[in-house]
């Protein structure tokens, strides 16, 4: 059947979603402390990660099928950040220590969204909602700021034992876009699955006045309930 | 005072416990006494910890702490405080030893007996703080640690009740306080700021910038190296030749202020930056190429002494006759102290050599400390063959510590085979190549054999010297014209472990030319096998030097 436009008959639309944001927003991360009196060179990999995703949103009929409503998502994913670093010999100039290591940095992440959406009726009892609008994500993302490592006399190799992190909640503006596709098997009562993209450029404190800018969001599939009136 | 070291007799135990606890007549003891405990013997564990015991039913021991042993697995250590009437006793502590069972393995700690004082402080907690506030020149914040009442054991003898109080002073540093609970008088303090590794920048004699290892922290750092296994310190003696002389003469101590210090952490002063980091790096080496732990192989501390002398021309019109080694030379004084001579002052010479500061030379650093080394294994005599064996040795590591940190060359800061050429120019004091260009003999049938220079140490050091040279480098011997095959420079450490096992395991204390030709020789068979490259290039270089 063809997803011809019907006039909607609901006035007021909420969902309740389960499911994951998988992303490829990995980034890097590159800097100097002074150690020894020399700079440190640490390089921090924060992968890519995917995780829970909850999500909830709710929209009113403000015309026709045009809706208007708000949502949120949230996000826990855990990863393990690839981190190495370049430690000075306490004695020598110019003599370094590698040591690599991973460390946990598990990423929480919350956006609000303002959909705008638009309903489409391709049959009595299937819905499907295109929506799009601005949202503001925010992150909380353990920034490494410091490697921890341990050394013995003659000090010639250290040993990786784990890192310092500064982790505060930041956020921005982006967006969002996505669609929302369902069946009502009740009056009022619905099952259906969204899959929305979102994204915003976050920027997070690090160390020594330094931050660290990276993505937030991603690509979100999530089924649940919704519920009409 | 008594000290009571037991874990030996029995009866030597029941003596000390009757001294120690027995209430006796003050005109038939001391008013106080401490007992040393060190019990490991299952008599002397069983006695001690009964009476400990004891303690602890009657309240005179508390237990401060209960720690699981984190080296052996089940094992617990427990600590418990003396207390006299409720009041704990400064430095009166137990600490004990226990297996999984909870039986007690082995007991350290001191009892103090004898306290006979009263315990009620005329002077309040609130009033301790004030005026420890006045001591340490800030005011006590309303969060500064409470003052602690304590029995204090005195230095002198007898025991008095004082307050504890730990505080902050306006020089940042934190002490602690022990006043007298009847009028507030000061009956001890002492620094409880615990001493900071760090690492400074410094530049040397030369001009070059390195790092170096001190304690300290922010506004105050002295030159004394903790992040080595031994304590390494420089003492700056400031241009006094009288209080040098007067420390190795054993008359004075050294104490704190002696110490080299700064305030920034970047230290300009090259005569000590170099003494204090060339002994670090000497230590390096030979911990790294033979697995020494320092002059005594067990991490004995090293003291430098620079700057004995001022390096100006009244301090060289005013001293140079009495003290001429503090100029023109560095030497070993023993027991791990090193002194370094100043060199000259700008403009003056000295066999057409000018002279600076002698710890701004690598080789020279390592040559006086390799003179400990010796002290403890070989002990050279230092006269005649043995005291030029002494001599050579000390070459011979200090140049191999230069080609360990230093690369390949002439000039500055470069490995060669001449020795102090950093800091005596032109051309160093000695050749390893050619000790004939500094009228060295590189041949036994040169040898000087009149008594000066205790019978030619630094002369006739020159025939062991060039044998090193040419069991690495190979050439042919001036005198012999007998060539060597060399190892090659890249072959070297096997060259420095034969000369470093003949000198510190074999040589007898008046060792001979021949008996170090043998003995090295029987050390380059035990590291390489008979037949290898090292012993044959040690005996041809031997042979060209001209000792059979």
């Amino acid at each position: 059947m063809p997803a011809v436009a019907r006039p909607a008959t609901e006035q007021i639309w909420f969902t309740v979603n389960v499911g994951i944001q998988a992303t490829n927003n990995s980034f890097d991360d590159a800097f100097d402390l002074t150690l020894y009196t020399e700079p440190e060179h640490v390089t921090v990999n924060y992968p890519a990660r995917s995780g829970l995703l909850i999500a909830g949103s709710g929209a009113y009929r403000v015309w026709r099928q045009l809706f208007v409503g708000g949502g949120v998502t949230r996000d826990n994913a855990s990863a393990h950040a690839q981190v190495t670093a370049q430690l000075p010999h306490p004695f020598f100039d110019n003599t370094y220590r590698n040591v690599e290591g991973t460390a946990p940095t598990m990423r929480s992440e919350v956006g609000a969204h303002l959909l705008i959406g638009w309903m489409l009726r391709p049959s009595r009892t299937v819905r499907v909602m295109l929506t799009a609008g601005p949202s503001y994500i925010t992150t909380k993302q353990p920034i490494v700021t410091e490697v921890t490592f341990t050394e013995t006399y003659p000090y010639d190799t250290a040993q990786f034992t784990g890192v310092k992190t500064n982790e505060n909640w930041r956020g921005a503006l982006g967006f969002n876009g996505g669609v929302d596709v369902f069946w009502m098997f009740g009056k009022n009562v619905g099952a259906g699955g969204m899959v929305q993209f979102t994204h915003a450029r976050i920027e997070a404190p690090a160390n020594a006045g330094r931050s660290v800018s990276f993505d937030a969001g991603g690509g979100q599939g999530a089924a649940g309930l919704r519920f009409f009136f | 005072m008594r000290v009571l070291r037991t874990g030996t007799a029995a009866g030597c135990l029941a003596a000390g416990l009757a001294t120690a606890f027995s209430p006796a007549p003050a005109a038939q003891a001391p008013p106080d006494k401490r007992a040393s405990i060190a019990a490991s013997s299952t008599t002397a564990v069983r006695q001690w910890d009964a009476l400990t015991q004891s303690m602890l039913r009657s309240g005179e021991l508390r237990i401060r702490q209960v720690r699981d042993d984190t080296l052996i697995a089940g094992h617990v250590n427990d600590r418990a405080d003396q207390y006299y009437r409720g009041v704990r006793v400064f430095g009166g502590d137990v600490s004990r030893q226990m297996d999984a069972q909870g039986v007690v393995l082995s007991l350290f700690g001191n009892f103090y007996s004898g306290i006979d004082i009263g315990v009620d402080p005329k002077l309040s907690a609130d009033e301790a703080q004030v005026r420890a506030g006045e001591l340490a020149g800030l005011a006590r914040g309303p969060d500064a640690p409470d003052p602690e009442l304590m029995v204090l054991p005195l230095d002198g003898g007898g025991y008095k009740l004082a307050w504890r109080v730990r505080a902050v002073t306006d020089k940042v540093d934190i002490v602690q306080f022990f006043l007298d609970a009847s009028n507030g008088d000061v009956l001890l303090q002492y620094s409880d700021r615990e001493a900071q590794t760090t690492v400074g920048r410094a530049t040397g004699v030369l001009g070059d910038n390195k790092k170096i290892s001190v304690s300290g922290s922010s506004g105050s750092f002295s030159l004394v190296d903790r992040l080595r296994p031994p304590v390494i310190e420089t003492n700056d003696m400031k241009g006094d030749p009288v209080r040098t002389f007067n420390y190795l003469s054993g008359a004075v101590r050294l104490n704190s202020s002696d110490l080299a210090a700064d305030d920034d952490n970047n230290w300009t002063d090259g005569a000590v930056d170099d003494a204090h980091v060339y002994a670090g790096y000497t230590y390096d080496y030979y911990f790294k190429r033979f697995g020494r732990r320092g002059l005594n192989n067990n991490d004995i501390r090293i003291r430098n002494l620079a700057n004995p002398v001022r390096r100006t021309q009244a301090d060289l019109l005013r001293y140079f006759d009495q003290f001429p080694d503090f100029f023109v030379n560095a030497f070993y004084a023993g027991g791990g102290d090193v002194v370094y001579g100043v060199g000259l002052p700008p403009g003056f010479t000295l066999s057409g050599q000018s002279w600076n500061h002698l710890s701004g030379a690598l080789d020279v650093v390592a040559h006086e400390l390799t003179h400990g080394v010796t002290e403890f294994t070989s002990n050279l005599i230092y006269r005649n063959e043995s005291g030029a064996l002494n001599e050579a040795f000390s070459d011979i590591m200090g140049t191999s510590v230069e080609f360990f940190f230093q690369p390949t060359g002439s000039g500055d800061l470069k490995a060669d085979y001449l020795c102090a050429e950093d800091v005596v120019k032109p051309g160093g004091l000695r050749s390893m190549e050619n000790p004939q260009a500094f009228g060295d003999p590189d041949h036994y049938s040169r040898r000087f054999t009149g008594t000066a220079d205790n019978g030619g140490v630094h002369i006739n050091s020159g025939i062991a010297n060039h044998a090193f040279y040419l069991a690495i480098e190979g050439g042919t011997n001036r005198t012999s014209g007998l060539a060597v095959q060399g190892i090659g420079g890249g072959n070297r450490e096997q060259m420095e472990k034969v000369f470093y096992r003949a000198f510190t395991s074999m040589l007898p204390t008046n060792a001979t030319f021949s008996q170090a030709r043998a003995a090295t020789i029987q050390a380059a068979r035990d590291l390489y096998g008979s037949n290898s490259n090292a012993e044959r290039a040690v005996t041809e270089a031997w042979t060209a030097v001209g000792v059979q």
